[in-house]
């Protein structure tokens, strides 16, 4: 034989595959001799051509073949299945209304976890991107951020092989930006490298990423931006003022950017610019600003992580070493320079960050998982029921079916059949209701999702799987079980419901209401954290509290604004402050007092602060005094402090105050110790802070108005503020709206709860609905004969409600102790909490009775309303 | 006993011609022949199964030999009811065409 080469193996495999025949008529022999005769004659290619146009001719008739025979029998179950849907419309209704309800929530959380898996994916270098973040030890155990030297970008892009790009972005506080008569201010102004456009995707509508930020005094903004300032001119060329001292023309306009993005802005602007306003250093020792990464790809994060830690570590010695002053500072504070020797670069996974950085969305994809599996679960379940309680009426169709010669196979095959079909049904409505709800869903999740996304291939993949899950679930009982009747028995008589079976209803309908009970305790707990966390003390008086930002040359009239502000009677107190008095962002751990342990160290948060400050914000002082301006030293030479400051300094407040205390630069000594006051988020721990005075630094006005006329006093602040600051516009904020801010989330999850676990009873109640007018229908003669014998209505009511009560009972208490420990686990997540009480448990427990009882007994009722002797001729 | 289709009945009296040697290739070539149009060679499979399955061949699996990839040959002989049934169908035919004259078929002028 000239040639001994194979035919296409592909081809062959193809042919077993389409055929089913596994070969058992020679075909791909035949195909392979029929290959070496075509080969020998015409040669090997020839022969491949012939080979694979005769496979590829014969398939399509052997997938027709396959199609005909089981395309029969598939017409048949559907057949079947539509038939038993439509004898059965109550039964048929509950069982689809029920699923898709459900259905239409678990699409809706899928939804949900979908976009917050999606967050920061849409770069196209995604798997490279990096945010660059440093661990060092402190006294209070480790402390993570991701903040860092201005100069470090630029070393890390020439010294490390690993990294191919590195971008800083300064988030600088808020800018005064004016355009002809538009003018705002903007908090989401960001100073970066020019690279920026082309390491992550945020593309450009107008301009070129490439030179967009190249030349000082360039601007990039958003499309929102641009239509707030320019409206429908082109904006490009255009020149705007910052802070009314310098000048920036717009090179670039970019597309939005998604909200399913970490990175968030509106307009960008050189780096450089941060040095023209003197406020860029070349220290690696002062944390400043976050700088994100770009990796050669297939490089290790780990790796560039520890080659980093130990450059930065070589050049903070060296710089230390250089500096006299620095160097003895460091020599004589041992803890302070081992903090910078702990000092570890990570490299964190932009994609990650959304995930598993602060905002933890994890953990609420977890949450809402669950919630999405318990809710499908129990409309499972309502299926499962009314299937089971309906075997017994179907036993007979399976009997005779069996006994004509139905195989176990072909049942099983028909109640799957009906199961997915009702499923598919069921789907059907669900894509309904989340298409009428989405924007109501939107409202609720805080999203904004489209109803594009319902077309995604991801969305109809994830539609088609959870539907034919759900089919699969719901149809498994009926078919595994009821397709095992023996004919003999079946047909030999009614077949007794059967304990096994009876017993299996009612762990499910346990296990529906257990989650029903548990989801309310959930509830619960969640509005009851809500709730306490809204009327919390907060140390302070947030009520008609207002803070103004100041910014460029405001600052300097600042003690004008208070003194014509504070000759109106409407206005009862005026401070100022360095941050956004709600979130107190700076801190630092190099604190030192007389008589201090030289091993002791803490975090203290701090602020520069005018004086009356306790005064307007209503604080209470525990010891000493407030700032005053009595005393000329109280001008950056004192210290204010929390309760917590003496507390962790070892001493009490009395004797705190009058000590000596430096920090962050500043010296002098402590004069009075505040009340503990919530300068953060109500979620965390109110930590130690101390406040000096130092008016160089105010960046917001604090105000507090007097109660009852807070419009007009509104129009007189705006008014002293015209007055003061012609030129800017009036721009304030209440306490108690930030305050609201910062338990949105939680306030959203308590919502969600709420509705998700609403419809979760729904669904479980109407499942319980069907069971029950399936048992009193079932027993319509005995009760007929309970009726003659002299029961009451009453009576009879109490004996079928009594049997389902025995079962939510139970539910009850399985569930009380699983939403016990997992609640327990969530509020662990607060530094304060409600704690959870115990009317929660009883409170659910009555409220799925109650609701379970009102069900069943309505069923109960109907029944025991029919005449006596109609109910004993029944069947 | 179902009537065969024109299809089986050509393919059953392809075998029955090739004797001892009926398998796909030779099947094939026999039908090619006999109907004079170019059958794809995966074509007659779905009907030697349908035909095995209705009883009317049988198979023998022969000697893999080396031209074949080491694959056995799965040679077709017909069974008797495979005969009865060709039988069958002649009758029928031959009924069906009883005292039909051949000039029907000359296009009339």
């Amino acid at each position: 034989m000239r040639d001994q080469a194979p035919p296409p193996r592909l081809a062959l495999r193809l042919l077993d595959l389409f055929s089913g025949w596994e070969d058992d008529y020679g075909a791909a022999g035949d195909f392979e001799e029929f290959f070496r005769a075509v080969a020998e004659e015409r040669g090997i290619r020839a022969a491949r051509r012939v080979c694979w146009k005769q496979v590829l001719a014969a398939l399509p008739g052997y997938v027709r073949n396959t199609l005909i025979w089981s395309d029969a029998m598939l017409k048949n179950y559907v057949r079947i299945a539509l038939r038993n849907l439509w004898k059965h419309k109550g039964y048929s209704f509950l069982n689809i209304a029920g699923l898709a309800v459900g259905m239409a929530c678990a699409l809706f959380i899928l939804l949900w976890i979908q976009d917050e898996m999606s967050f920061d994916r849409f770069h196209a270098n995604a798997g490279t991107l990096f945010r660059l973040e440093q661990e060092s030890a402190t006294g209070q155990g480790k402390f993570r951020h991701w903040s860092m030297p201005y100069s470090l970008g630029p070393i890390l892009r020439d010294e490390i092989p690993e990294i191919e790009d590195a971008v800083r972005l300064a988030d600088q506080d808020t800018f005064f930006i004016r355009y002809g008569d538009h003018a705002f201010y903007e908090n989401k102004v960001m100073a970066v490298d020019p690279q920026i456009l082309e390491m992550f995707t945020f593309p450009l509508l107008k301009g070129d990423p490439a030179t967009a930020l190249e030349r000082p005094g360039s601007l990039v903004v958003t499309e929102a931006m641009a239509e707030k300032y320019f409206g429908d001119t082109d904006p490009i060329g255009k020149t705007v003022t910052l802070n009314d001292a310098h000048d920036f023309m717009v090179t670039g306009v970019l597309k939005n950017l998604p909200q399913n993005s970490t990175l968030s802005f509106d307009m960008l602007i050189p780096f450089d610019f941060i040095k023209t306003i003197g406020r860029y250093n070349d220290s690696l020792v002062n944390n400043n600003i976050p700088t994100y990464i770009q990796l050669h790809p297939g490089s290790d994060p780990a790796l560039a992580g520890g080659k980093i830690t130990r450059l930065v570590g070589e050049r903070t010695l060296t710089s230390i070493r250089a500096d006299p002053e620095m160097s003895s500072y460091f020599d004589s504070h041992p803890e302070i320079r081992g903090q910078f020797e702990s000092r570890t670069f990570l490299l964190m996974p932009l994609v990650d960050i959304n995930l598993y950085g602060t905002r933890m969305a994890i953990k609420n994809i977890y949450t809402y998982g669950a919630l999405a599996v318990f809710v499908l679960l129990i409309a499972c379940i309502n299926f499962m029921n009314l299937a089971t309680a309906r075997s017994a009426n179907r036993a007979k169709e399976i009997g005779l079916r069996k006994v004509v010669g139905a195989q176990r196979k072909s049942l099983i095959g028909q109640f799957y059949g009906e199961s997915i079909l009702t499923a598919f049904l069921a789907g059907a409505f669900a894509l309904l209701l989340v298409t009428l709800l989405l924007p109501a869903f939107n409202a609720l999740s805080g999203k904004s999702m489209a109803l594009s996304v319902l077309v995604g291939g991801k969305f109809v993949l994830g539609m088609l799987a959870v539907t034919l899950l759900t089919g699969i679930v719901a149809g498994s009982y009926p078919a595994l079980f009821l397709s095992a009747f023996q004919p003999v028995t079946v047909l030999n008589g009614r077949l007794r419901g059967g304990a096994k079976s009876a017993l299996f209803r009612k762990t499910l309908v346990v296990l529906q209401f257990g989650l029903s009970v548990f989801l309310l305790i959930g509830m619960g707990v969640v509005s009851r954290q809500v709730d306490f966390m809204r009327n919390k003390t907060l140390g302070y008086d947030k009520d008609q509290l207002i803070y103004l930002p100041m910014r460029g040359q405001t600052a300097s009239s600042y003690t004008v604004f208070k003194e014509r502000l504070l000759q109106n009677p409407r206005v009862l107190g005026v401070t100022a402050a360095r941050h956004p008095p709600t979130g107190i962002y700076a801190s630092g751990n190099i604190a030192d007092w007389d008589g201090r342990n030289p091993n002791l160290r803490f975090r203290i948060s701090f602020a520069s602060v005018d004086f009356d400050f306790p005064e307007t914000m209503k604080i209470e002082m525990v010891a000493g005094r407030a700032f005053s301006r009595a005393f000329a030293m109280d001008v950056g030479r004192a210290f204010m402090v929390n309760e917590d400051v003496p507390k962790l300094m070892g001493l009490d407040a009395a004797s705190a105050v009058g000590r000596r205390f430096a920090f962050r630069g500043y010296e002098g000594t402590i004069v009075g110790v505040m009340k503990n006051f919530h300068f953060k988020s109500v979620r965390e721990a109110i930590e130690p802070l101390a406040v000096v005075v130092d008016p160089q630094d105010f960046r917001y006005a604090v105000v507090r108005i007097a109660a009852g006329e807070i419009p007009a006093s509104l129009n007189d602040v705006r008014a002293v503020w015209r007055q003061t600051f012609p030129l800017f516009p009036v721009e304030y904020r209440f306490f108690d709206e930030d305050f609201d801010q910062m338990y949105r989330k939680d306030e959203r999850m308590g919502t969600i709860l709420k509705v998700f676990s609403t419809m979760a009873i729904l669904i479980a109640c109407l499942g319980l609905f069907g069971l029950a007018s399936y048992t009193a229908e079932q027993r319509t003669k005995e009760i007929g004969i309970r009726k003659i014998m002299g029961a009451t209505s009453p009576g009879i009511v109490l004996l079928l409600s009594k049997e389902f009560a025995k079962w939510v009972l139970a539910a009850n208490v399985i569930a009380w102790p699983v939403a016990y420990f997992l609640m327990k686990n969530w509020l662990r997540g607060f530094a304060y909490n409600s704690g959870i009480s115990w009317w929660l448990f009883i409170a659910a427990g009555a409220g799925t009775l109650a609701i379970a009882l009102l069900t069943v007994s309505f069923q109960a009722l109907r029944v025991t309303q029919t005449h006596p002797a109609r109910a004993l001729k029944h069947q | 006993m179902r009537l065969l289709t024109r299809t089986e009945e050509i393919i059953l009296l392809a075998i029955w011609r090739l004797g001892h040697d009926a398998y796909g290739i030779t099947i094939r070539d026999e039908v090619n022949k006999t109907t004079g149009e170019e059958w794809g060679l995966g074509a007659v499979y779905p009907f030697l199964s349908r035909l095995h399955k209705a009883g009317y061949v049988r198979t023998l699996t022969s000697c893999s030999t080396p031209e074949r990839g080491g694959r056995h040959k799965i040679m077709y002989r017909l069974t008797d009811s495979g005969k009865e049934a060709l039988a069958k169908i002649q009758q029928v035919n031959a009924r069906a065409w009883d005292g039909i004259p051949g000039f029907i078929f000359k296009k009339s002028s």
